[in-house]
């Protein structure tokens, strides 16, 4: 019995409206279309072309998505380099300000000439030397 | 002669008595005669190191400078404290003349003070009645008239510093008073530094900066803190870095301090 080739037609357009919605697994009912012995050979023809578009957009598909997981895991991996990065910035600066010695030498005078001028310190300061001349004969 | 050593920094919590303390231990192992004296007599802690509970003595320097004893009452013994840490008891001897931790006795010294004359004579007379090789000062921090009395009497002043702004500033004043006072030998001690630091980068601007040797840059070590203040690190770590600084810093005090 030969399908009349209203039903077929029917059938393919289902099946494609299905791909088209993205459920990929109905290609294989295109190629069943293709390769039936009973359907018009115009509409196996059809089913062939749509059936190899259809396997062609699904595999660019495929590559696309795990595409997108790789750059999505490089900028994972960027963010995290960059993150580390910044804090290392952070301790070498911190290193950087303590090794530069800085002296405020107008306030070191100050404060010397504070201590210096007192009664207790310029004799000690003679006591000291007394000693050390002492010291030394 | 005794030689008299100061320990001094601007600021507390540089190490001070630690390295007082492990540069005592070594003296000691080198066979020579050394006592330390506890000044910091509003915050003492050296005995901390050597085990000693200055409760259970008899005397204390507060003692001495309130005239109830004579100088050499005061010291106690810790050479024991070495042959614990270091595994072989010393040639020499440490003896330490601790401070009173007693709180009503340290209130008493700071509203009343004392005569810082007899602070002069008492380590005159510990070297003598000793027979000391070394007298070691672990002063307070900053400046008063007992650090600058004995910054005055030292043939060497340790200045101990840390890689840090406060250290710096401080450091520049207690300099420029000890050459006033003309201390034959002045050191400069860079202590906690980060391992991750460079000791000779640090050791170089700073010798620079202050247009004084820097005899050791001392590493903040985990091993130290965690150690706490529970024994002597240059003793049990011998081959440390830290210990490679002590020693450095005892050598020179081995030469004549006008070398």
């Amino acid at each position: 019995m030969t399908d009349t080739a209203d039903s077929v037609l029917m059938n393919l357009r289902l099946v494609c409206e299905r791909i088209a919605n993205g459920n990929y697994e109905e290609i294989n009912a295109l190629f069943a279309i293709a390769g039936s012995d009973t359907a018009p050979p115009v509409i196996q023809q059809l089913a062939e072309s749509f059936g190899s578009m259809a396997v062609q957009i699904e595999a660019r598909e495929f590559r696309l998505s795990s595409m997108l997981d790789e750059l999505k895991e490089s900028n994972r991996q960027l963010e995290e380099a960059q993150r580390r990065l910044s804090s290392e910035n952070v301790t070498l600066r911190d290193q950087v300000r303590r090794l530069r010695i800085e002296i405020d030498q107008s306030r070191k005078d100050e404060e010397v000439t504070q201590i210096v001028e007192t009664d207790y310190f310029q004799s000690l300061q003679s006591r000291a030397r007394e000693m050390r001349v002492r010291h030394r004969s | 002669m005794t030689r008299i050593v100061s320990t001094h920094s601007y600021r507390g919590g540089t190490g001070k008595s630690n390295t007082t303390a492990n540069i005592a231990c070594m003296l000691a192992l080198r066979g020579r005669r050394v006592a330390i004296v506890d000044t910091d007599i509003q915050s003492p802690g050296i005995h901390v190191l050597f085990q000693v509970d200055p409760q259970r003595l008899r005397y204390t320097l507060n003692d001495y400078l309130w005239g109830r004893c004579r100088v050499e009452e005061t010291a106690v013994d810790v050479s024991d404290a070495i042959a614990e840490d270091g595994g072989q008891p010393p040639s020499g001897a440490v003896l330490l003349v601790p401070s009173s931790i007693k709180t009503g006795e340290i209130a008493r010294i700071l509203k009343e003070g004392y005569d810082v004359s007899m602070l002069n004579d008492g380590f005159r007379d510990l070297g003598e009645r000793l027979a000391l090789d070394y007298l070691l000062i672990d002063t307070h921090p900053g400046v008063n008239e007992e650090t600058l009395l004995s910054i005055a009497i030292s043939d060497t002043l340790i200045l101990i510093l840390r890689p840090d702004h406060q250290d710096y500033q401080g450091t520049a004043v207690t300099l420029e008073l000890a050459r006033r006072l003309e201390v034959p030998q002045l050191l400069l001690v860079v202590n906690k530094v980060l391992p991750a630091f460079d000791f000779r980068q640090i050791a170089d601007r700073i010798a620079a900066t202050y247009r004084t040797p820097v005899t050791a840059v001392l590493p903040l070590s985990e091993d130290m803190i965690s150690l706490g203040s529970g024994g002597l690190f240059s003793l049990l770590a011998p081959t440390s870095a830290y210990a490679d600084g002590i020693r450095a810093i005892v050598d020179l005090l081995e030469l004549p301090p006008n070398e």
